[in-house]
């Protein structure tokens, strides 16, 4: 789909040239004749021109190839493999790359980008190899890349080892930190880990790997509001939708924990009590009803509701009345039970979802 | 404003205007960078779907796609507009695919014809719809957001090189002269635009090269001669349905 940016290429057919391309001289002029003309064509409207420009007659195809760059020399292999990285086209890298390792000009940097390529795409054996080639030839970016292959294939004290190293040799590399951070919340070393995360973002506030880490190091520590204060600002800040998405995920499990400790573990009577209501609503309501208010509340809910606070300050245009995050979250988790059965609707009211089934089979 | 913040002010333009929410979704079989489908009465949100080997233009690419979203839904119910073949726009396509098809030799099944006719037409179509707008949203981006031009100009210059493709004799051979030139010209009036934008002339040297930079031009300066609002995108595309000699084939109707 892509092609190198500020690299054009283009095919036109004999045929198909313009007659002012050939200043008026018809298709019988001489093969030299023509292709001076179509020369001097493209040589004027590249003259002043700071790239560079090739063009390529084909007689047999009848056809002019005409490839042109922004970068003097043109785009050469390492500019291409470049972009071709930059694009995860990584099928298309990995045989530049090998050819660039065999050239000694480019070999140290090839080392690196085929080492991480080929732990991106899993095949760690080979990938670290690579990558220990390039620190030994004394590569800095090969060593936090080097610590990332080593965490991917199991080996995270000998990745956390790795990262410290990175970290010595630089101490504001914000990747380096993030994946050391990752490496020792893995090991349940949380309050170092939460030390690197945060230096992490401190460096690069776009860095939201690591801020989704720290959010994680915080649940960890018990420091709630602080992990969903991170969350908040991922949900605000950040425009990938996958950290989003695991954002939403954070702030449910914490809304949802917050709940039960507030509740001492046990059964929440008002919860339980909303899904009653929403159970007498699908005995009672047109199954078209039912899904009309589960779409309104499914898409309110989108940006999480508010569920340890009792102001009933949500409406919907379904249903009369004002709602509070808890009712609403009940009424989602009864209508996803009812209309898709094996989905998992986030927040877990499985507990009180039984009793109040229970409660409506000693009434019936 | 930071890129982030821009694309956030896009997404809430688009949420503000209909009500409904955007849901962004990165979707690897795209075969564009991004693209939007807006709310019906039976999808209750605005689904925009982004390949994700581009997630680092994410920012200008979700701006984009909400505001063609935007001037759609700014118009009032009763004036937004779909372009869609016409029905006897589908048989002239089809006669004149199969003429071309004869003139050329294609001696394949009648199915299959049809099939490639249909693709053709349909693709013309796509681009007459998208083309003219998506210049004016990108010049919108351009006043709008400077912060986001360095995505924008990288996602352009693949968009160019897409379109030069279009000039190959292979994709000449099986396509009408008339679709061929209609496409052709789109695609240098995108390349006429970029290269003023760029400072670099030099993106048109293709369509100099098969005499369609006169076409291209002409095409933008209708979009000049427009007034840039929403409520002119559909003059403007009817402007250059005749400009491309396709009023044959193609009608603007109620959105549904």
């Amino acid at each position: 789909m892509a092609e190198p940016s500020g690299s054009y290429k283009f095919e036109i057919g004999y045929d198909s040239l313009d007659p002012v391309v050939l200043k008026g001289a018809d298709f019988d002029v001489s093969p030299e004749e023509f292709q001076h003309q179509v020369n001097a064509f493209f040589a004027e409207h590249f003259k002043g021109f700071a790239g560079s420009a090739r063009v390529v007659f084909d007689d047999n195809a009848r056809l002019i190839r005409v490839h042109w760059s922004q970068q003097k020399g043109g785009a050469d292999l390492e500019d291409v493999c470049h972009e071709l990285l930059n694009r995860r086209e990584y099928e298309k890298a990995i045989p530049i790359l090998w050819t660039l390792i065999h050239n000694e000009a480019t070999k140290t940097n090839a080392l690196v980008n085929l080492g991480m390529v080929l732990s991106d795409t899993g095949e760690l054996e080979a990938a670290k190899l690579y990558l220990q080639q390039a620190v030994e030839l004394g590569i800095q970016s090969a060593v936090v890349a080097l610590g990332v292959a080593q965490i991917r294939s199991g080996e995270i004290e000998a990745g956390r080892d790795t990262l410290l190293h990175a970290v010595e040799l630089d101490e504001n590399d914000t990747y380096a930190r993030q994946n050391l951070g990752a490496a020792l919340l893995k090991l349940g070393d949380h309050t170092a880990a939460q030390s690197h995360l945060e230096k992490a973002v401190l460096l690069n506030p776009s860095n939201f790997g690591a801020m989704y880490g720290l959010a994680q190091c915080h649940e960890e520590l018990d420091q709630l509001s602080d992990a969903d204060e991170i969350y908040i600002r991922m949900m605000k800040e950040c425009p990938l939708p996958r950290f989003v998405q695991l954002a939403e995920e954070g702030r449910t499990r914490i809304a949802q924990t917050t709940m039960r400790k507030n509740s001492g573990g046990n059964l929440r009577m008002d919860a339980m009590m909303y899904i009653v209501g929403a159970l007498e609503k699908i005995d009672s309501l047109p199954p078209a009803k039912i899904k009309e208010i589960f779409a309104e509340v499914a898409l309110l809910g989108m940006k999480g509701f508010d569920i340890n606070s009792p102001e009933q300050k949500y409406r919907l245009k379904s249903l009369d009345g004002t709602f509070s995050g808890l009712h609403l979250s009940c009424y989602l988790y009864t209508f996803a039970k009812h209309l898709i059965p094996d989905t998992n609707p986030g927040i877990d009211f499985h507990k009180e979802y039984e009793a109040a089934k229970a409660m409506r089979g000693l009434k019936g | 404003m930071t890129p982030i913040e821009a694309q956030r002010a896009c997404l809430e333009e688009v949420e503000t205007l209909s009500g409904k929410p955007v849901v962004v979704q990165e979707d690897s079989t795209l075969k564009t960078h991004a693209t939007i489908r807006l709310a019906t009465t039976d999808a209750p949100l605005h689904l925009l779907r982004y390949h994700r080997r581009f997630e680092a233009e994410l920012p200008y690419l979700v701006s984009f796609q909400c505001r063609i979203a935007s001037r759609m839904l700014s118009l009032p119910q009763a004036e937004q507009f779909d372009l869609a073949v016409s029905r006897d726009g589908k048989e002239k396509a089809n006669q004149l695919a199969r003429k071309h098809f004869r003139r050329q030799g294609l001696k394949h099944p009648d199915n299959v014809l049809d099939g490639l006719s249909a693709q053709l037409v349909n693709g013309l179509g796509t681009q007459l719809r998208s083309v003219p707008v998506s210049l004016r949203v990108d010049q919108s981006i351009i006043a709008d957001f400077p912060q986001l031009s360095g995505q924008q100009r990288r996602i352009a210059e693949i968009g160019i090189q897409e379109s030069l493709a279009v000039l190959s004799p292979n994709v000449e051979s099986i396509t009408p002269k008339k679709f061929f030139l209609a496409s052709v010209a789109m695609g240098a009036a995108v390349a006429i635009f970029w290269s003023r934008v760029f400072g670099l002339p030099q993106i048109t040297a293709a369509y100099g090269a098969g005499g369609h930079k006169g076409l291209g031009e002409n095409l933008l300066d209708l979009s000049d001669n427009l007034p840039s609002e929403p409520t002119s995108d559909r003059r403007l595309i009817e402007a250059w349905q005749v400009e491309l000699k396709l009023v044959d084939f193609f009608t603007l109707q109620k959105r549904t």
